[in-house]
């Protein structure tokens, strides 16, 4: 999805991004519980250690967060 | 290191432009020359802070200037930075008694210079001081400073309640820099970097003889500024990101759902996205029979 402002949860993002050890690495956005977000595709792999054996699932629709 | 958005310029390419902007808010004395210009980073850069510096046997002394559209962030501390790190190429040349001095004509550099360890040594008028840092308070800084940051690494995580507490605060706009200070200040975190960190005892004498100030009461003071800028650093990227980078970025986030779940139908996707498609590990990952699926 692109981000829009008005889904951000902007205080949580602030201080979610002020965390020294994980802050910067993560890039965190977080979303305001129950946003309406675009969702573009789902990339969905059958293994979380192995990324080969992944397929794009076009979606363009609407989800929540 | 400067915001996103800026970088350093040419010196004595932009000579020029530095002067005419030094013009509009302060006055440089002659003796001083250009020894750092930031420009906006972009194809026709403008010239939008420089910092000007001079030295005699007893001082270093510095100008630093701003262009009001471009101040609070972060540009006159990294000017200050580049001040010190002059300061210290120079200061082994000296006795002990030379020291760095600034004439300050706003309240909000007054305050920026106190958080970096300079002192008020006279009030001139109500927004006119003349700060000073001492040569042995400056060396302190910097040695705690970067044993700080290393600390600040391993040790700095914000508690679960503090985390929670942002959520029941979650909803309009972006936090004042006290308000996160004061819940970071609060967090376990600046106390464990406290007290994991400590000067030895020849440290302790020689800072008391150099300064006449009680070393304990200084170190805290000055593990407490240098936590204060780490965060304050942080904050000032993370309010640039939210101001000027975030609308119309990709987004990713990674999920584990059960094997029985449709990802195409999945419905409920979750608050914690990233800006980075491998900004995050599968999130709450540990669950059995689960399949990732990389949202966009």
């Amino acid at each position: 999805m692109k981000i829009d402002r008005r889904n951000v949860d902007i205080p949580g993002t602030v201080y979610a991004r002020m965390d020294m050890s994980i802050g910067e690495d993560e890039s965190e956005v977080r979303m305001i519980q129950g946003a309406k977000i675009f969702v573009y595709d789902v990339e969905v792999c059958k293994s979380r250690t192995v990324s080969s054996g992944c397929s794009t699932i076009e979606i363009n629709d609407w989800r929540h967060a | 290191m400067l915001p996103n958005g800026y970088t350093f310029l040419n010196p004595e390419d932009n000579d020029e432009a530095a002067a005419k902007l030094a013009d509009r808010y302060i006055r440089v004395g002659s003796d001083k020359e250009l020894e750092a210009v930031i420009g906006t980073d972009d194809e026709r850069p403008e010239v939008v802070g420089a910092l000007f510096t001079s030295y005699t046997k007893e001082a270093f002394s510095f100008d630093i200037v701003v262009r009001h559209d471009h101040r609070r962030k972060g540009l006159a501390r990294a000017l200050v930075r580049v001040a010190i790190d002059q300061f210290e190429d120079v200061r082994d040349a000296f006795d002990k008694d030379f020291h760095m001095e600034v004439d300050v004509v706003n309240q909000d550099m007054e305050r920026l210079l106190k958080s970096m360890g300079f002192e008020v040594d006279k009030r001139v008028g109500k927004d006119h001081v003349q700060m000073t840092m001492e040569s042995a308070v400056m060396q302190a800084l910097h040695e705690m400073t970067r044993t700080q940051k290393k600390q600040a690494k391993k040790i700095f995580r914000p508690t679960q309640a503090f985390q929670s507490g942002f959520q029941a605060v979650a909803s309009k706009g972006v936090p004042s820099f006290e308000e996160v200070w004061e819940e970071v200040k609060s967090s376990d975190s600046v106390n464990n970097i406290l007290e994991h960190l400590a000067w030895d005892e020849r440290q302790k004498s020689q800072f008391e003889y150099e300064t006449d100030k009680d070393p304990e009461e200084f170190q805290e003071w000055l593990l407490e500024n240098a936590v204060k800028e780490e965060v304050e650093n942080r904050y000032e990227d993370v309010v640039y990101f939210i101001d000027h980078e975030m609308d119309g970025e990709d987004c990713w986030r990674a999920v584990g759902i059960p094997k029985n779940v449709d990802p195409a139908k999945h419905e409920d996707l979750g608050i914690y996205w990233s800006n980075k498609e491998d900004g995050s590990d599968e999130y709450w990952g540990s669950h059995r029979n689960t399949i990732p699926a990389s949202t966009r």
